[in-house]
């Protein structure tokens, strides 16, 4: 897929979110409105009660899943200013708790990460995008170790790392996730955007959204399997 | 804070026959006059005659959107508070023009804080 038809395919999907969003949102206010009438005039002991907290509750559900389409939905735009990337994953870690599992180890090691220039909330959406990505490849995600280091992409490297296009200093980071797998065939059409519902937290578009945030910094991203349990997840953000 | 410093009225603008009844029924409870309108030009046409104190006012509606509606508020001088409800929040073209609004809530909202916030322009309203 080129480059048009995939920003073309990537504004239709986020107009279609926007909008879906917006009239669940509509409805979820009449919802959850009447709702809280019904409560307020019924008996906390009526059995009814908790079925309408129930549905009060689902309702809920359903507000944090337009919330995601709000966030498919948006243009990212990128607004780069010094930042403290330990502090960007952590927050990323803490977004995505419930998502990673309590059994999942993760580590994080950065090497000379200050003065880095970035868009911490694009950025800590990003790594959210490849948490859930992970958390949903084939296979039980075990642990994440996440690193990262200034590099200087040379031919060589570029060979090596052949999403990479031009040569310069970049911050990597690297996101080893043990215990999921992906096919070969789905390794085609890995940053496609493609519906997935299920535990994916952006219905599947999430590699999508993370390589447009990598590209609008001017950087990359790629998935790489490293071996049958294993695959690494990179962006490479330029430093100036 | 005293609900019953006056009896405003307010004036539910928004497309979504859901919306407009759960927040009449809502604002009706706690004794406010309401009256609603289901599209921009309506919306016009009752803050003339209906004169509100508040106006819960959404952005997206078929014949004339609610950043038109407030437009003509601000041009004709009139001392409404406009508190805007939208069920997504990228969904304004002129940032400038939000600022005009007393306040700008996301949908779904809970009613108890649009009621706080209603309660607090209307205590502004009265002084």
């Amino acid at each position: 897929m080129n480059d048009r038809k995939r920003i073309d395919q990537m504004d239709a999907v986020r107009q279609l979110a926007g909008g879906i969003a917006h009239d669940f949102n509509n409805l979820l206010t009449g919802i959850m409105g009447f709702v809280m009438l019904v409560l307020e005039d019924m008996d906390e002991n009526d059995q009814a009660y908790s079925y309408v907290k129930e549905i009060e509750k689902s309702a809920v559900d359903c507000r944090e899943y337009t919330g995601r389409l709000i966030f498919l939905s948006r243009d990212i735009c990128v607004e780069k200013k010094e930042t403290d990337i330990n502090a960007v994953i952590d927050a990323a870690l803490d977004e995505m708790r419930g998502y990673l599992g309590k059994d999942v180890e993760v580590s994080t090691n950065m090497q000379g990460a200050g003065g880095l220039e970035m868009d911490a909330e694009k950025i800590q959406g990003a790594v959210a995008c490849i948490i859930s990505d992970a958390s949903t490849r084939k296979g039980d995600l075990e642990s994440m170790d996440i690193s990262g280091g200034k590099i200087e992409a040379d031919e060589r490297y570029l060979e090596q790392y052949t999403p990479i296009q031009e040569k310069g200093s970049y911050f990597c980071l690297r996101f080893c996730a043990r215990g999921i797998s992906i096919s070969p065939d789905a390794m085609k059409t890995l940053f496609r955007p493609r519906f997935s519902s299920g535990r994916s937290r952006y219905f599947g578009y999430e590699l999508a959204i993370c390589r447009e945030i990598a590209e609008k910094h001017g950087g990359y991203a790629s998935v790489i399997p490293r071996d049958e349990r294993t695959v690494d997840y990179y962006m490479w953000l330029p430093v100036s | 804070m005293d609900e019953k410093r006056f009896k405003a009225k307010i004036l539910v603008a928004d497309d979504e026959e859901s919306v407009r009844e759960v927040l009449k029924t809502f604002f009706v409870r706690k004794e406010y006059d309401v009256e609603t309108a289901s599209q921009g030009r309506e919306a016009i046409e009752k803050i003339e005659s209906y004169k509100p104190d508040i106006l819960l006012l959404d952005l997206k509606m078929p014949d004339m959107d609610g950043e038109e509606v407030l437009k003509y508020i601000n041009d004709s001088n009139l001392k409404i508070g406009v508190i805007i409800i939208t069920g997504h929040p990228d969904f304004i073209k002129d940032r400038k023009l939000l600022n005009r609004a007393y306040d700008y809530i996301v949908k779904p909202f809970d009613l108890d804080y649009l009621n706080n916030t209603v309660l607090t322009k209307v205590v502004l309203l009265s002084e």
